[in-house]
């Protein structure tokens, strides 16, 4: 997909985020006190002005790409692979790299953020099947007990430990 | 091929990791059976750094920190007027290993005006208020206004023609301004004065300097180095005693004792049922901390009353002055809902 | 020639080994502070405070003073070498350098990072000494209709640093100024999209948002194609910048520290503002203009002028004033207020040496920051050297101690990471995270303002022209905008006539 077509999916994207936002999100998620003296003052005057700006942007979008008006803008800044094999791939690894960060914050309150940052970067290593094994696993081991001592002690900040390891 | 190899090398690493944590641990928990505290206790700051809460708090942890045989954490956590560090607190384990910094704003003012607080008052246990702000009304210097009936008759004369700052909705700053007022005879604060929140009590100061606001009622401590400099002009303070440095008539002087319940405070806190031996710990720690001399004059200088209550008189106190507040935001309908 | 008797009146307080002993050692601190990503350089200072008190007040207030600066030009190490702002007032800073870096410059983008701090520490040192008064009266004339004109027309920032796609730019904007609404009411305190989380009450952590918004994206990049950067030159860190291209950036150096000691003299804005300002003053007034962006040496030192500009400046309000006009200002008033202290306009006739101890302990401390600075870059430098294989994890994993630290809150790792797939979408979709960024900043101060505006005046609008300040601001915003849409339009027709020949 070329980004112009890019482009008005993502128009389109913004129209239906700022209606959705406009009917029902503010509606729903902000609340107004009654008594509220002046319309510009109400806590959803705000809100409701940025949800009508991302509609206006949004079809600014579509428009000036469907009749062409402005140049494309250039490409991805993002690097691409080449082979349509690769990019499947790619897309793999940015999967279980969403896994691994869901599985670090589950992990961080149980084993430790010790404990979990050394496995995260041994597992986000492999992910990328890195060149360097060795290296990876000494930073991995080293990294997360260095940052340790830095913040506990140094910057006094409580480091979750987890519920089977106290470091010192 | 590398990828095996890395896994192999990885699950060697993890199986090491492991090893060692189950070793460390065991050591750890061998030790867990002794007496309060056998590890280091968190105290949690629900306010920034810089703040008076913080630079009360890390005070405090000084003297503490050589009483207490284990290190003392103390972390802000931010955010809500107080609200995100309150709730942690809460919803950590009651062993006294995480406790916190209560303040006025986080236990009294919010609780009494906001509904939709996600915590409240009795899911607390208070070890010890350790500290009392008196609290200080000013405008500034070049106001025409030179006494509390200057000011009041101002507002009686005409309605929405006097603002007063506040450090946020829920702070000790906005309940100050009505509760001030309405002692004074303003019969409908909230109608008749404007409110102007601002972000910090730093900033609330500065809007009365500048013009946007016209008094500030707060810690006197907030206050002393502009009233030294004279750009402010103190009009009152809630205390019996008179202020050092506050040439202004106390509440006692202008016949509104009513107004003695408004002042701030610090306490130690923890999540309900702490242990008793917990509270004993602290009621013997915190009555050597206040004597600390270091402690006491850093507190001094900076305004503060250094006033200790134990475990029992703390509770009282601070639910004595949550209804005071959660009646007057019933009777002037101050209460946030949303 | 009162002015030079009190500076030597004040001397031999200052000209002590402790004292330098202090600056130095508070540069250092903050320089290392700064460099890691979550720790601010106002957390270094907050960390600092306890160590003060034993000191003599003149040696204590040194000391943080030391840590601030060295933590605002620290925080541009991390945002050159990883594209992780070490403290918000850096993420300008990351527009450039980071390309820079990328291009095999790291080593000329840090050396002219450190230039442009020094010279805009030394301008914003002498405009405290010589202007404090008549700046502090300034900042005093801004209520909240000021500040509202002032941060409407610091929006139109946001067009220069959009890149290729005005409408991307400002969506990404628009984005950043609905996720700054999380969090309570600042006047009724009611709830807005927090669901009454009480993580999500006080608004989504602005640090967390920041790293996820620049540092998470880079990796997730890095993991679509590991093998992508590779032939690249990103080594070759030790080039030096020559006397040359240090004059060619002396102008943006020398607007973007004014612009930094005006907006740092008014209470209550900060340094990141401040660089984003300058970053698109030179922007505008530079002929390379397509250059920045992509790693223009100009942009970094721009950025870097602008927030170090500001650090000097902070401390006019709070000595002439006695008001703090940042949280780390703040701090340092507490300082003063431990050893009987009282900033403010008696200070300079109560405690005249000791002010004027401070201003030659700031002359000395610009000194101290080149030396140690030098040390830093020197040795960070071989960040760049590290291979990607292993930094991307690095950077990873220090992220999540920083973004923890911030608040002791492992929600605030869920923002970062949930950011960087926002950030990720943003950047595969060519959608710039600048302007998401400086929406985020601006926008509540936007709403604030103009909300408090509201409420002086009982909801009339008349407020908002009620000063000198005010009308400036409305005639500067018209004025940027009118020239915005002039070269937009000139551009279009320009266009026109490229799009015929064949794309490269």
């Amino acid at each position: 997909m070329n980004l112009m077509n890019k482009d008005i999916w993502l128009g389109i994207g913004a129209i239906a985020f700022g209606v959705f936002l406009l009917v029902f999100a503010i509606p729903s998620f902000v609340s107004s006190p009654s008594n509220v003296p002046a319309l510009v003052l109400a806590p959803t005057f705000w809100p409701t002005i940025v949800a009508y700006i991302i509609v206006v942007l949004g079809a600014a979008l579509v428009i000036s790409r469907m009749s062409g008006l402005t140049n494309e803008s250039s490409g991805e800044t993002a690097n691409v692979p080449e082979t349509r094999e690769e990019q499947l791939y790619g897309l793999g690894r940015l999967l279980a790299m969403a896994v691994l960060m869901v599985g670090l914050v589950i992990a961080t309150p149980i084993v430790g953020m010790v404990l979990a940052t050394a496995i995260a970067f041994a597992f986000f290593a492999a992910i990328v099947v890195t060149p360097r094994p060795l290296t990876s696993i000494v930073v991995a081991i080293v990294l997360p007990l260095a940052l340790y001592a830095f913040f506990s002690h140094v910057a006094g900040v409580s480091v979750p430990q987890g519920r089977f390891l106290t470091l010192p | 091929m590398i990828g095996r190899k890395m896994r192999g090398l990885q699950r060697s690493a993890i199986l090491g990791l492991t090893a060692v944590a189950l070793g460390v641990g065991g050591l750890v928990s061998a030790a867990a059976a002794a007496e309060y505290p056998s590890r280091p206790v968190t105290v949690v700051i629900p306010y920034g750094p810089g703040g008076a809460t913080d630079i009360s708090g890390r005070t405090l942890s000084v003297p503490l920190g050589k009483l207490i045989p284990q290190p003392i954490l103390t972390v802000n956590r931010t955010g809500a007027g107080g609200a995100t560090g309150t709730v942690s607190v809460r919803n950590a384990a009651n062993d006294g290993y995480t406790m916190m910094i209560a303040r006025v704003g986080s236990h009294t003012v919010n609780p009494a005006m906001k509904a939709t607080l996600p915590y409240k008052l009795d899911e607390f246990d208070f070890v010890g208020v350790y500290e009392i702000n008196p609290v200080a009304c000013a405008v500034a210097a070049n106001s025409d206004i030179k006494t509390m009936e200057d000011l009041v008759a101002k507002v009686k004369a005409k309605p929405k023609s006097v603002s007063y700052s506040s450090s946020g909705v829920g702070s000790l700053l906005h309940i100050a301004g009505a509760m001030v007022m309405r002692e004074f005879g303003v019969e409908n604060p909230v109608q008749d004065l404007i409110h102007i929140p601002l972000k910090g009590g730093g900033a609330a100061a500065t809007a009365v300097l500048s013009g946007t606001a016209t008094f500030i009622c707060t810690n006197s401590s907030a206050l002393a180095s502009f009233v030294a400099n004279k750009q402010l002009r103190p009009l009152m303070v809630t205390t019996k005693e008179p202020v050092p440095g506050f040439d202004a008539p106390t509440a006692a002087d202008l016949g509104k004792p009513n107004l003695h319940q408004l002042v701030g405070w610090s306490g130690i806190a923890g999540p309900k049922g702490l242990p008793e031996d917990v509270k004993e710990k602290w009621r013997g720690w915190l009555k050597d901390a206040v004597a600390d001399q270091g402690f006491l004059d850093k507190m001094t200088a900076r305004g503060s009353v250094i006033q200790l209550m134990d475990p029992e008189e703390s509770q009282a106190f601070i639910q004595n002055q949550y209804e005071v507040f959660r009646k007057l935001v019933d009777d002037l309908g101050m209460r946030v809902e949303g | 020639m009162n002015l030079l008797d009190n500076l030597a009146a004040a001397l031999p307080l200052v000209a002590n080994l402790e004292s330098f002993l202090a600056l130095a050692s508070g540069i250092t601190i903050g320089v290392v502070a700064g460099a890691i990503p979550g720790m601010s350089a106002t957390m270094a200072v907050a960390l600092t405070l306890p160590f003060t008190f034993a000191l003599q007040p003149i040696t204590g207030i040194l000391l943080l003073l030391g840590v601030y600066k060295g933590g605002i030009f620290g925080g541009s190490i991390p945002a050159i070498l990883i594209k992780t702002p070490g403290t918000p007032a850096s993420s300008a800073t990351i527009l450039d350098g980071y390309p820079m870096a990328e291009n095999g410059q790291a080593g000329k983008a840090l050396g002219i990072a450190l230039y442009a701090s020094c010279t805009a520490d030394v301008i914003s040192n002498l405009s405290l000494i010589l202007f404090a008064g008549w700046l502090a009266s300034f900042a005093l004339s801004f209520g909240p209709p000021e500040f509202f004109t002032l941060i409407l027309f610091s929006l139109t920032i946001i067009a220069g640093v959009s890149g290729e796609s005005l409408i991307k730019g400002l969506l990404s904007a628009v984005l950043g100024l609905l996720l700054a609404t999380v969090g309570l009411d600042l006047i009724y305190g009611t709830n807005r999209f927090n669901f009454n989380d009480p993580n999500l009450m006080g608004g989504l952590n602005f640090i967390a948002v920041l790293i996820g918004l620049f540092a998470i994206p880079e990796i997730l990049n890095y993991v679509w194609h590991p093998r992508g950067g590779e032939g690249t030159v990103r080594a070759l860190g030790e080039q030096h910048v020559t006397f040359k291209e240090y004059r060619k950036c002396f102008r943006s150096i020398i607007r973007g520290s004014f612009i930094g000691v005006i907006l740092g003299s008014i209470p209550g804005i900060g340094a990141a503002p401040a660089a984003f300002l300058s970053y698109s003053e030179a922007r505008r007034r530079s002929p390379d203009k397509e250059n920045f962006g992509k790693g223009e040496m100009e942009g970094v030192a721009a950025s870097e002028a602008g927030n170090n500009g500001v650090c000097g400046a902070t401390l006019i309000p709070l000595l002439a004033l006695g008001v703090p006009g940042d949280v780390i200002t703040a701090i340092v008033i507490g300082a003063f207020m431990v050893h009987g202290l009282q900033p403010g306009p008696m200070m300079f006739v109560a405690n005249a040496n000791i002010v004027y101890a401070l201003f030659l302990g700031l002359i000395v401390s610009s000194v101290l920051l080149l030396i140690v600075g030098s040390v830093a870059v020197r040795l960070f430098r071989y960040i760049v050297d590290v291979p990607r294989s292993v930094l991307m994890p690095s950077v990873l994993i220090l992220c999540v101690f920083g973004v923890y630290a911030v608040n002791n809150n492992v929600f605030d790792i869920i923002v970062m990471f949930t950011m960087g797939w926002i950030g990720y979408f943003m950047m595969r979709n060519g959608m710039p995270a600048a302007p998401f960024l400086i929406a985020f900043i601006l926008g509540p101060l936007l709403e604030d303002n103009f909300r408090q505006a509201m409420l002086m005046s009982n909801g009339e609008v008349h407020i908002l022209f009620r000063s000198y300040i005010t009308w400036f601001f409305w005639a500067a915003t018209a004025i940027t905008i009118v020239a915005l849409i002039r070269t937009g339009l000139s551009q279009r027709a320009g266009n026109r006539g490229i799009e015929a020949l064949p794309k490269e």
